[in-house]
């Protein structure tokens, strides 16, 4: 595993904490921490572990190992003083769906006794832009905006740490960018927010990136770290279609993924194999050129060696 | 937020349990299905109790056969008396006795021997011959009131008749009667005897329905996790879930109570402030039972089931139908363990009876002891789920 042993201010400390369901799934030892103002992004394919490490930061889930410390309080054993500081956004939507939504944020401004909660709730509507629906119930709001809903109501009481799970899904890419915005402002007032999401577009925007692979955390660094430890090379094999590339190419074993792309393919290669198969191809008279890899590009690459592993 | 003291920690307290009852009672006043729960159920069950059952039933059909065509007409004068038998039909051959009660166009069927003269000569040693009465079994709780006012009829003329032999015969100038006083009931009304427990029937669901769904619903929904990252506690939950199911409780109450006296003439003769508070009392001990179930299933449908396995064996095993006397003891023992049971006799005395407040209160201990040990154990169960 790659760590980048940076340090700072940690708001969380996760050290070899462990919960495994039936069937293997869940969460293997892990350790890492939450820095103060970072943006987290816990990554990996779905089943990998993201949720689950969420729910164990949030108290809502007690490791069946290991020793974690969030914002102070160790849990499971101080959950309850957690809540007051933390804020969740759960995968589905948590918000009470006959109630308008200013009468969600009012009940969250009174269940945490915050001074003023009116005006707090109406500086969140104006911040997050849903004055016009204020009105409205969440049943009857588009998936957009009952997820800005869901966030505005989750910061109402300036929690220090933020967990997101996969706030984005279903979402158009402008309530996309929007709710980012949120999130990424948020993050920079000195909170810090973790967000688990399997879109790796996303995940390009975390200051620092989990990358979790079957409940195995593979990287913990920046997105350039996390390419880096998956040690592939990719290449663009331009006009080419993939029925017209040579077998040997097609069934080399190196070879992570290979997908159209604007009329070329995409070749993720391992590294180690990377050589031999830029031999094969100038042998078949295939022209190919090395491209930057992507975050998605690395994440096809540790499915592969997870699959040899295997 | 910060620790500033017990009476800051109470205001919060009170601040979080008010706003989960804000949001209770928003929920249910906008849920079309639990509002008709509340208002449209309990006014069709007294118009169905007050008006269509009835635990005395009468029209009961009758055929007389054998005997003299005297003696025959006495016994359906004397079976019209009892007020029971709507339709008598007289002068059927004997062996259609039985065929009468198969085809089912009778009910009762008094077969007389040929050569009786019931009433119509003195009563004599050497009167032989056997009266049968044969009786439609596949239904007998329709018969059996009709038969023991029938029973009781022909004795007291029995009676009456001895009398007037002895008084004939100078052998005495008394005339005893026996009188029969119905109190609290003259008229032996049904509706009387099954509104007082309707009205904790009516409770008892609503609370339990409403209270099983409550917890499995926010699960369902997704809400429970956001309630599981709130302050709010378990005690708080359940107090802030408590208040608005409680004021439908009370607005039921009224209802059912304003119907009972002005749509079916029930006497009101106690207290109508005790009545309130054991009711509520009465609704607060099915509703954490409700949140007990809530935290124990894991979905609606399981919530619906728990109550109905509660709330049926609780009106069969009241006495809010059926004579509570009437059971085995072993039935009787489960009766006693159900608040209806205590609630529905709670309820019958304040209402008819008008009881002496503390004779009647004595009726809620075994409610409030129920509703103690029921909340301790949602309590425990919330704090399981929620802390």
């Amino acid at each position: 595993m790659v760590h980048n042993s940076r340090k700072s201010a940690a708001l969380a400390e996760v050290t070899g904490v462990y919960k495994l369901f039936d069937g293997g799934r869940g969460v293997k030892p892990t350790s890492f921490e939450v820095r103060k103002g970072e943006l987290l992004g816990l990554v990996g394919a779905n089943g990998g572990g993201k949720t689950t490490i969420l729910r164990m930061l949030a108290g809502l889930l007690a490791p069946e190992g290991g020793e974690l410390s969030v914002l102070g309080h160790i849990l499971p054993s101080a959950k309850r003083a957690l809540r007051q500081d933390i804020g969740y956004v759960a995968q589905s939507q948590s918000l009470y769906q006959d109630l308008t939504v200013r009468e969600n944020l009012l009940f969250y401004a009174n269940s945490h006794n915050l001074a003023s909660s009116g005006q707090k709730v109406e500086d969140a509507l104006e911040r997050f832009a849903l004055l016009p629906f204020a009105g409205s119930r969440i049943n009857n709001l588009s998936g957009g905006w009952a997820r800005l809903a869901q966030l505005a109501a989750s910061l109402l009481h300036a929690p220090r740490l933020l967990l997101l799970d996969e706030p984005t899904v279903g979402l158009d890419a402008a309530t996309r960018a929007d709710l980012w915005a949120h999130v990424r402002r948020y993050a920079g007032s000195g909170s810090a927010v973790v967000v688990a999401t399997h879109d790796l577009d996303e995940a390009s925007r975390c200051d620092r990136i989990l990358y979790f692979a079957d409940g195995d955390l593979q990287v913990n660094g920046s997105l350039v770290e996390v390419i880096v430890a998956a040690n592939v090379s990719t290449y663009i094999i331009k006009n080419n279609e993939l029925r017209n590339l040579p077998k040997v190419l097609v069934n080399h074993s190196g070879l992570c993924s290979l997908n159209d792309e604007r009329g070329s393919l995409r070749a993720v290669v391992l590294q180690e194999k990377a050589v031999e198969f830029l031999g094969l191809a100038e042998t078949c008279g295939v022209s190919v050129s090395l491209v930057p890899s992507t975050l998605i590009d690395a994440s096809t690459a540790f499915h592969r060696r997870r699959l040899t592993d295997d | 937020m910060t620790d500033h003291g017990p009476l800051f920690s109470f205001r919060e307290t009170w601040r979080r349990i008010l706003a989960v009852a804000f949001v209770e009672g928003l929920r249910l006043l906008r849920d079309k299905t639990s509002f008709s729960l509340i208002v449209a159920v309990p006014v069709m069950q007294i118009i169905l109790f007050g008006a269509a059952v009835n635990l005395d039933p009468k029209n009961v059909s009758l055929a007389v056969v054998g005997g003299s065509p005297s003696t025959q007409q006495l016994v359906a004068q004397v079976s019209e008396k009892t007020g029971y038998f709507s339709s008598i039909q007289l002068g059927v051959e004997p062996e259609q006795a039985t065929d009468l009660i198969a085809r089912g166009l009778v009910s009762v069927v008094i077969e007389l021997p040929n050569d009786a003269a019931f009433f119509d000569d003195k009563v004599s040693d050497d009167l032989d011959g056997t009266t049968t009465v044969f009786i439609d079994g596949s239904d007998a709780g329709a018969v059996a009131p009709a038969l023991s006012a029938l029973q009781r009829e022909m004795w007291r003329q029995v009676a009456q008749r001895l009398a007037e032999e002895a008084d004939l015969e100078g052998l005495t100038h008394s005339r005893q009667q026996v009188e029969t006083v119905w109190l609290y009931n003259p008229e032996r009304d049904t509706t009387w005897t099954l509104l007082p427990g309707l009205l904790g029937v009516i409770v008892m669901i609503s609370m339990l329905m409403l209270g099983a769904l409550s917890l499995a619903r926010e699960r369902e929904q997704g809400t429970w996790e956001a309630l599981l990252m709130m302050p709010t506690t378990a005690a708080e939950v359940l107090a802030g879930k408590v208040f608005p199911y409680i004021a439908i409780a009370f607005v039921q109450v009224i209802l059912v109570t304003v119907c009972a006296t002005i749509g079916f003439g029930l006497p009101f003769m106690g207290s109508v402030l005790l009545l309130l508070v054991g009711t509520l009392l009465f609704a607060f001990a099915h509703l954490v039972l409700g949140f007990l179930l809530s935290a124990v299933v894991e979905n609606q449908i399981q919530a619906l089931q728990g109550a109905v396995a509660f709330y049926l064996p609780s009106m069969l095993l009241s006495g809010f139908m059926f004579p509570f006397s009437g059971m085995p003891g072993w039935a009787q023992g489960a009766g006693n363990m159900l608040p209806l049971t205590h609630y529905v006799r709670f309820a019958r005395d304040i209402m008819l009876k008008g009881s002496p407040g503390a004779e009647a209160a004595g009726f809620l201990a075994p409610i409030a002891l129920f509703a103690l040990v029921a909340g301790l154990m949602a309590l425990v169960l919330f704090r399981r789920r929620l802390d």
